[in-house]
């Protein structure tokens, strides 16, 4: 009963904060500094938070986040082949808490009352706040194909698409698999988190098994037509692992593009059976629209996508399963003074990246800031780029620049792409390198 | 002295002209362009030992020449020729001005 009185107590005084920054004007909060509370610690989150205390050490931000550390998925396909390991994609807090003074709850989210603007964990901390910034990732539409259960991922045929045990149970069944053996990839049709990660990871896959298992194959199945960096990427399999270009992205291709009798990688889009519509898992098999069941000593099935199941439980999501947002703040259209960033909001031209998590994340706090002192918004910019690897030393990339025109995101006309077809050795051997900074780079970026 | 006086007026013409311009197309902060460049090359441009640039400190006239120079594509580039097509004379001296400032060693180190 006192617990429940000090935190109503606590509650007044979060309603004196708002009073004061009414009235101490543009910096100045007053004694009680107004309280952004980020659900998610992911990179989004992380960004958010960090962003925020950069942009004003006065407003007091609380991410509340169910794990101590959190466990990157970029670079998570370079487990499967020991580039790195599961250690290596691990992060700490440490930083966003003793160098920024960002507050940390570790527990799950019960409930967020968007009238009252609070959030209730399971351990029973309740927090109110002025701003809420949620970031709550993907969640996976299991029922689109039909015996995939999370269980079936967990034990048999891993999707490995947030890192964690899959990454792990994928690398084993890979190491573990005939000299001779196939590992069948299957796609996920657009909008999926990480748009380039299934090619990166057969591009790693290949790179490995031309070193450690050189008759295994890997045939990718894909819903779509093609895929990001699709050209760069496919002409990286022509010259590293014997990959055959389909007619369909011939163009602009240059001279050294070659037949080949037989390679590591095969390609299957959407018009030739390359959607998978279920699993057997006793078999290892998949089934396609076109009714061909596809047999594999490794079967990875990364499931077609939706937002993050905290995103369902706030009532933030569309029909489409993603939460729609005022591009400028990120606001959510359904309620107010809860701003969504990363994978489940909609971004429009903006893939669903950390890069462009991080860059969402800084849009919305510095907006954010503008509202908390009400001052007027400024005009947003965002960014995305990635390099991938088609091996260790051949690095290919895509990047834009966004803009808001007319409520949407766009990418600035003129501007970004992929790697040239007609870059020279120098440039891919460069964009591999770029990849290894990167990583670093925007860990730093995020979460020190 | 008559000369002097419309060469002034010229520049203060031309001055005014390009705020005009930056006014009406683009109004965004330097700040907030170098926060979308951070993940490659730093936290306000802090970056120590990687394969991209540190941009913190760098004085503004190298800036704006290098980027430039990738945007008309007369410097040699990977990747940075495709991001540098996204902004305008203003906005890259508004990212230059910005970088320029960050000589403190960076909150973020």
């Amino acid at each position: 009963m006192s617990e429940i009185n000090r935190r109503e107590f606590i509650k007044l005084l979060g309603a004196g904060a708002a009073l004061g920054s009414g009235l101490f004007g543009s910096r100045a909060f007053g004694a009680a500094a107004p309280h952004v509370v980020v659900i998610g610690g992911g990179t989004g989150g992380a960004t958010a938070a960090k962003y925020l205390k950069l942009a004003d050490q006065n407003i007091r931000v609380t991410i509340v986040e169910r794990n101590k550390e959190y466990v990157r998925c970029y670079g998570s396909n370079e487990v499967l082949t020991d580039h790195c390991t599961m250690d290596d994609l691990v992060i700490g807090y440490d930083a966003l808490k003793d160098k920024y003074g960002i507050e940390f709850v570790f527990d799950e989210v019960v409930g967020v009352d968007p009238e009252k603007r609070r959030v209730d964990t399971a351990g029973g901390t309740r927090l109110d706040y002025d701003r809420l910034i949620v970031s709550p990732g993907i969640d996976y539409r299991w029922e689109a194909i039909d015996g995939f259960t999370p269980e079936v991922a967990e034990t048999t045929i891993p999707h490995a698409w947030k890192a964690g045990p899959q990454t792990e149970l994928l690398r084993r069944q890979i190491h573990a698999m005939p000299e001779d053996g196939t590992v069948v990839i299957a796609a996920p049709p657009n909008p999926y988190r990480c748009p380039p990660a299934p090619y990166e990871r057969a591009s790693l896959l290949a790179e490995w098994f031309k070193a450690h298992k050189p008759r295994a194959k890997i045939l990718i199945l894909d819903p779509k037509e093609g895929f990001t960096k699709d050209q760069p990427f496919m002409l990286a399999w022509n010259r590293l692992y014997g990959f055959n270009i389909p007619a369909s992205h011939m163009e602009g291709m240059p001279d050294d593009v070659r037949q080949h009798d037989s390679g590591f990688i095969e390609w299957v889009p959407g018009t030739e059976g390359g959607k998978v519509t279920g699993v057997d898992p006793k078999t290892n098999t998949v089934h396609t629209a076109n009714l061909d069941s596809i047999q594999g000593d490794v079967v990875n099935v990364i499931p077609p996508q939706k937002a993050g199941k905290l995103a369902f439980k706030m009532g933030l999501t569309n029909a489409q399963g993603w939460c729609d947002v005022d591009r400028n703040t990120f606001e959510s259209r359904v309620h107010k003074r809860i701003h969504v960033i990363g994978d489940s909001c909609i971004a429009d031209a903006m893939p669903k990246s950390g890069y462009a998590a991080n860059s969402q994340a800084k849009v919305a706090a510095a907006q954010i800031v503008h509202m908390l002192r009400d001052e007027p918004l400024e005009e947003p910019l965002f960014a995305n780029t990635c390099f991938s690897r088609a091996n260790t030393e051949y690095g290919v990339s895509i990047a834009a620049v966004y803009r808001v025109r007319d409520g949407r995101i766009v990418s600035t006309p003129g501007s970004g792409g992929v790697s040239p077809l007609d870059a020279p050795p120098m440039a891919n051997r460069l964009e591999a390198l770029y990849q290894e900074s990167w990583m670093r780079a925007f860990v730093e970026d995020t979460f020190a | 002295m008559n000369r002097k006086l419309l060469l002034h007026s010229v520049v203060l013409a031309g001055s005014l002209c390009a705020v005009g311009t930056a006014t009406a197309e683009s109004r965004i902060s330097g700040e907030m362009m170098a926060n979308a460049c951070a993940p490659c090359h730093g936290t306000y441009g802090h970056l120590e030992n990687e394969y991209m640039p540190p941009l913190a400190g760098m004085p503004e006239q190298d800036f704006i020449e290098g980027m430039k120079a990738f945007r008309e594509g007369t410097r040699p580039a990977t990747i940075m020729d495709r991001v540098a097509r996204a902004f305008s004379d203003e906005e890259i001296e508004a990212m230059a001005e910005f970088y320029a400032q960050q000589t403190d060693g960076g909150d973020n180190e």
